[in-house]
């Protein structure tokens, strides 16, 4: 088992912090999925991400 | 006066250049249109798989075809607290908008469910091995030892989680990457999952968009362009339409099919022996592809909601 320094769990930060970059565009997606921002607002409620499982268990 | 019954539905915003490219494309008179945003400046009323919205009615009894491009805007109630009351406000509103989409017989180019799922570049990954559809060998972890000795010294990093995110107000894009086994950044590696992938020498980067049997594809050569294209502004504009082998063409078609995906915009690499599917974007963008590619997507999509029946 790898020590958890060795692994970078104890990183402060994230490779979104190395490799974010400033957007280009007003928009900050520019040519990836546009629907991700909402997703993602799904994925942060409880309510809905169980309404979501129900769709993956389905 | 009774509510008249809708021709189509689309869940946007009229400020989304798509939408917009598509809404004016079809009768607007009967045509709903809405998103997370603008329901609550309206009049509805949603019982027994009926939606009643202004003076039109989405219902069971008269099932209709409907396209979601975006279930709120970008910035809609960007950075609220998880648990707090302005999260339980926002996550009302969407709860609303998935309850309108499953219940009110609306037959959608892509489902919410398949859309949803299919946003996992490792759901879509394996969806195009089952497929026999070549892939750059993909895998997450936390131990560079692992990386170095899965994909050699150099490699390719891209999120696994969301493509941007925000310092204040500052929008931040995760491009992308090539890293080293021992670039300073894999310092970081252990605080978020990420993708690594194999780098391809690619030759070609293929922008393939679907619409149901419909399929259009452009291109921009590897040598003119970062690794991601995105990265750099001008290259939107420099795709041109191209014919592109036969395997990019019918394993699009297959994995837009795999993935229950009525529309999708996929990323293609042309390396010298093969082609490599790179990423599917279940609700990307199309209209940065030069004429005749971005009037034809919007033609199909608004001719498929014109319809009016599966």
């Amino acid at each position: 088992m790898k020590d958890r320094r060795e692994i970078g769990a104890l990183a402060q930060d994230s490779m979104y912090l190395k490799l974010g970059r400033p957007s280009l565009e007003t928009d900050p997606r520019p040519g990836e999925t546009a629907i991700t921002a909402s997703v993602e607002s799904i994925d942060n409620d409880r309510s809905v991400v169980l309404l979501l499982c129900t769709d993956l268990i389905e | 006066m009774s509510p008249r019954p809708a021709s189509a539905v689309i869940i946007g915003n009229r400020a989304d250049e798509h939408v917009e490219a598509v809404r004016e494309r079809l009768d607007a008179d009967r045509l709903v249109l809405f998103d997370a945003s603008t329901l609550q400046a309206d009049s509805y009323l949603l019982r027994g798989g009926v939606l009643e919205l202004r003076d039109l009615r989405l219902s069971t009894a008269t099932p209709i075809r409907g396209w979601i491009r975006r279930l709120a805007p970008p910035d809609w109630l960007r950075g609220v607290v998880v648990e707090s009351h302005e999260a339980a406000v926002k996550a009302a509103w969407l709860s609303l908008l998935a309850s309108i989409s499953r219940t009110c017989g609306v037959v959608w180019l892509t489902e919410l469910g398949p859309l949803l799922i299919a946003e996992n570049k490792l759901v879509q990954a394996e969806a195009a091995e089952r497929l026999g559809i070549a892939t750059p060998e993909t895998l997450v972890t936390n131990d560079v030892a692992a990386l170095r000795a899965a994909l050699g010294d150099e490699f390719l990093f891209k999120p696994l989680g969301p493509g941007h995110f925000y310092i204040g107000d500052e929008a931040l894009v995760v491009y992308s990457t090539v890293l080293r086994h021992d670039s300073p950044e894999l310092e970081a590696l252990g605080a978020a999952p990420f993708i690594a992938q194999r780098k391809i020498a690619a030759e070609q980067h293929i922008r393939v968009v679907t619409v149901r049997d419909g399929f259009w594809a452009a291109g921009i050569h590897a040598a003119d362009w970062p690794v991601d294209w995105r990265e750099a502004a001008d290259a939107h504009s420099a795709f041109s339409p191209v014919r592109p082998p036969a395997e990019i063409s019918e394993g699009a078609m297959a994995l837009a099919n795999e993935l229950n995906l009525g529309y999708s915009s996929q990323d293609w690499l042309v390396a010298r022996d093969a082609c490599f599917i790179v990423d599917v974007n279940p609700a990307g963008q199309w209209l940065f592809l030069p004429d005749p590619i971005a009037g034809s997507v919007a033609d199909a999509i608004a001719a498929w909601l014109g319809l009016g029946k599966s």
